[in-house]
C-alpha cells in the first residue's frame, strides 16, 4: 500500500477553506529539476485566474528519496505566498507513473483535474481558457507549443537554457481518430472533470509504464467528449542531454504500454464527436487505396526487388531534394535583400 | 530623504492603463522576493515606486492601501505617484529614479510577477567586477538573445526585469528619454553601460513571470505602439551609434511600410531636418549591434 502524508505548506493568505476551487492541479515530481520546477511553479503564480488549488506529490521510488524532497517542500513554502490557496503535498510511494497521479486525485477537491508536470511552462492564461470552455461533463483540451531545452549550468546548480522558439506543433482542435494513432496533447493541456474519476470511477492505469496519460485522454474522449479552444495554454519542453521518460523507457516499453492502451480501448464501445465521422471515412479510404502499393511494407516476392531497386536510386533522389532546397534557399535570400 | 545604508533598494515600475488586480498580484510578489532579499543581503531599506501615466490613476484609494499594506509588512516603503501625463517608459522611470538615492534599482514592468528568490539572486550577480546591470529571464516566453555560458554576458538587456547600480545609472545619465519614448530604451542604456566600460549580464537563475502570450499558430502578438515606436527607435539607434547608412535604409524601408512605419519614418525624418536628433556618440559602432532588425545574435 502506498504511504499518504499531506502536510498542509503553512502561510496560505486566500481563500475560504471550504470553497471548492474550480481547477485542481496535481504536479508529480521526483526532484529531479528543480530549476524547472522552481518555472512551472512561477508559472502558476502569474496566472490571472488564482481560482486553483495545487496539490504536489512527491513520487519516492528507487529514483528519489525522502532527502531529495526535503528541496521541494523548501521551494513550494517559498512560493506558497504568491498562490490564492494552500498548497498540499502528498507523497506517493513506488510503483509506476501512474500512481502518483491516482494518490493526487484522491487529494483533488476541484470541478475539474489537470495534470501539470514539474519541467513544463504555462501561459498566464491557462486557468482561465479552461474556465471558458463551454463543455459541462465534457473534458476541456486547449492546444499547446513545444520548445526545445538544453541543459547548461549555472552557479551551484544545472539549469538549461530554450535553444527554439515555442512552436505551435499539436493540431489546435481535438480529434478521437487522430489521437488513435498517436497523443497529440500534452498532458497539462486537458481538464478532466472530477466526475471522470469519481463517479465514472476512472484510475490511472498503474501496470503502464508510460502512456498514461493518452490512456486517460482517451478514454475521457470516449465516454464523455471534448471541447477544446485552438489558444495556446501551455509550453511542453522537450529536454535534451537529461534524463526524460523516453531515455528512461526502452522502445518495448513503449509498444507495450501502446498495446495496452489500444487493447483496453477495443474492449468498450467508442463514441466520436461530430465531424469525426468524415475525418475517419477519409483515413479508410486512404489505407484502401495504399493497400495497392502494400507490397512495399509486406513480405512478398515482390518487396526485395522493389528495395532494391529504391537502395539505388535514393542517393540520387537524396542529392535532387538538397538541390532544390538550396535553391529555394538562394531565392528566399535574394529576394529578402531586395525588399 | 531616506536615511542610506550599505546596500538600498528600490523596485520602480511605470504604469498604463493597467488591469489594478495584476499590479496587486505584483506588488504581493515583489513583497516575497523582498522579503527574502532583506534576509539574504545587508539591505535594510527597500521601497517600491510606481509611476502612473495613464489617463486616470489605475489604483484607487483602497488598492493603493492594499498595496501599501503588503509592502510595508514587507519592511519596505510604498510610493505612488500620479504623473498625469504619459511620459514614456523611459522617462517614466528616470523621474521615479530622482525620487531617491537607493544604491540598487529594480527596473520592473507592472503587472510581472516576480519568484522569490529573483533579488536576491540579482544582487549576487551586481556583486561582479564592473557589472552594470543584470537582467532576470522571462517566464514563459524567453528573450531570445544569445548570452555567454560561462560569465553570462550579453549584448543588451531588457528592463522586463532589471537591477542595476545607482552608479552605473548615474554614469550614464539615466534612461535616454529624449531620444527613447518606448521600446529600445533598454537597449540603449545596455549600450551605453557598455561604452562606459560596465558588463551586462544575464541571469536566467532569476526569474519573473511577463504575461506574454502566442497567437493559435505560435506567432509574437505586437501591439500598434510596439510597431510604431520599434521602427522609430531602430532608426534613432542606427543613427546614435554611429551607423547613418543603416539609418538611412531603414527611413527609405519603412517610408514604403506599413502605416505605422510610414508615420516613423515620417517622424525620424522630422528629428533629423530639426536637428532633434542630435550627434551620433563616440564610440558608438563598438558596441552597437545589428543583425537583420535585431540588437544582438540570437539563439533562436
Amino acid at each position: 500500500m502506498p504511504s499518504i502524508v499531506s502536510k498542509p505548506v503553512s502561510g496560505a493568505p486566500g481563500r475560504g477553506a471550504n470553497s471548492v476551487p474550480f481547477l485542481s492541479v496535481i504536479m508529480r515530481t521526483q526532484a529531479r529539476r528543480l530549476a524547472a520546477m522552481r518555472d512551472a511553479l512561477l508559472s502558476l503564480a502569474g496566472q490571472t485566474d488564482q481560482d486553483f488549488e495545487l496539490v504536489v506529490v512527491l513520487h519516492a521510488n528507487a529514483s528519489a528519496a525522502e532527502a531529495d524532497f526535503a528541496a521541494v517542500r523548501a521551494l513550494v513554502e517559498r512560493y506558497q505566498p504568491l498562490y490564492d490557496r494552500e498548497v498540499r503535498i502528498v507523497t506517493a510511494t513506488g510503483g509506476k507513473r501512474g500512481h502518483p497521479l491516482n494518490v493526487g486525485v484522491a487529494e483533488a477537491r476541484g470541478e475539474y483535474v489537470c495534470f501539470f508536470d514539474d519541467d513544463d511552462l504555462l501561459f498566464g492564461n491557462w486557468v482561465e481558457s479552461y474556465r471558458h470552455i463551454d463543455a459541462p461533463g465534457q473534458l476541456r483540451r486547449l492546444s499547446c507549443a513545444v520548445q526545445r531545452v538544453a541543459s547548461e549550468a549555472w552557479p551551484g546548480e544545472t539549469g538549461f537554457r530554450a535553444t527554439t522558439w515555442p512552436l505551435a506543433a499539436y493540431p489546435e482542435t481535438f480529434s478521437v481518430v487522430d489521437h488513435l494513432g498517436v497523443n497529440n496533447t500534452p498532458f497539462m493541456c486537458v481538464a478532466f472533470p472530477r466526475e471522470f474519476f469519481f463517479a465514472d470511477g476512472f484510475r490511472f492505469d498503474e501496470q503502464l509504464d508510460v502512456c498514461e496519460d493518452w490512456d486517460a485522454i482517451l478514454t475521457g474522449a470516449v465516454t464523455r467528449g471534448v471541447g477544446s479552444t485552438a489558444h495556446l495554454g501551455a509550453i511542453y519542453r522537450m529536454w535534451s542531454g537529461v534524463e526524460t521518460s523516453y531515455s528512461t523507457h526502452h522502445r518495448a516499453e513503449w509498444q507495450r504500454s501502446e498495446r495496452r492502451v489500444i487493447e483496453k480501448l477495443n474492449a468498450r464501445p467508442l463514441r466520436l464527436a461530430a465531424g469525426e465521422a468524415e475525418a475517419l471515412h477519409q483515413r479508410l479510404l486512404f489505407v484502401e487505396q495504399a493497400g495497392g502499393v502494400r507490397f512495399m511494407f509486406s513480405e512478398t516476392g515482390l518487396r526485395r526487388p522493389f528495395r532494391a531497386v529504391l537502395r539505388i536510386v535514393s542517393p540520387g533522389i537524396r542529392l535532387a531534394v538538397w538541390l532544390r532546397n538550396s535553391a529555394r534557399r538562394i531565392r528566399h535570400r535574394l529576394a529578402t535583400r531586395r525588399g | 530623504m531616506p536615511t542610506h545604508s550599505v546596500t538600498t533598494l528600490t523596485v520602480q515600475s511605470v504604469l498604463f492603463h493597467n488591469e489594478p488586480a495584476a499590479i496587486e498580484r505584483a506588488a504581493r510578489a515583489i513583497a516575497v522576493a523582498a522579503q527574502h532579499y532583506l534576509g539574504a543581503t545587508d539591505t535594510t531599506d527597500w521601497s517600491y515606486r510606481v509611476g502612473d501615466c495613464s489617463a486616470q490613476p489605475v489604483l484607487n484609494a483602497p488598492a493603493q492601501k492594499r498595496v501599501r499594506a503588503l509592502i510595508e509588512k514587507a519592511g519596505g516603503t510604498f510610493h505612488y505617484e500620479f504623473f498625469a501625463a504619459n511620459l514614456g517608459s523611459a522617462e517614466g522611470h528616470n523621474r521615479l529614479a530622482a525620487l531617491g538615492n537607493e544604491t540598487r534599482l529594480v527596473i520592473l514592468n507592472p503587472d510581472a510577477v516576480l519568484a522569490p528568490d529573483t533579488l536576491g539572486a540579482l544582487a549576487l550577480a551586481l556583486e561582479g567586477e564592473r557589472v552594470g546591470s543584470v537582467e532576470a529571464r522571462q517566464v514563459p516566453l524567453e528573450h531570445p538573445k544569445q548570452y555567454d555560458p560561462v560569465s553570462f554576458e550579453t549584448g543588451w538587456s531588457s528592463t522586463a526585469c532589471l537591477m542595476t547600480t545607482r552608479a552605473a545609472f548615474s554614469a550614464v545619465g539615466g534612461f535616454d528619454s529624449k531620444n527613447f519614448f518606448l521600446y529600445c530604451d533598454d537597449v540603449d542604456y545596455s549600450w551605453m553601460l557598455r561604452l562606459a566600460g560596465y558588463r551586462v549580464l544575464y541571469a536566467p537563475w532569476a526569474t519573473l513571470f511577463h504575461d506574454k502570450r502566442l497567437t493559435v499558430t505560435g506567432q509574437w502578438i505586437a501591439s500598434e505602439a510596439e510597431h510604431y515606436y520599434s521602427a522609430l527607435a531602430a532608426m534613432v539607434l542606427a543613427h546614435k551609434y554611429g551607423h547613418p547608412r543603416r539609418a538611412r535604409q531603414l527611413e527609405r524601408a519603412f517610408t514604403r511600410g506599413n502605416s505605422l512605419q510610414v508615420r516613423a519614418a515620417a517622424e525620424f525624418r522630422r528629428r533629423r531636418e530639426s536637428g532633434d536628433l542630435g550627434l551620433p556618440i563616440s564610440g558608438g559602432r563598438k558596441v552597437a549591434q545589428f543583425r537583420k532588425g535585431l540588437y544582438a545574435e540570437h539563439r533562436f
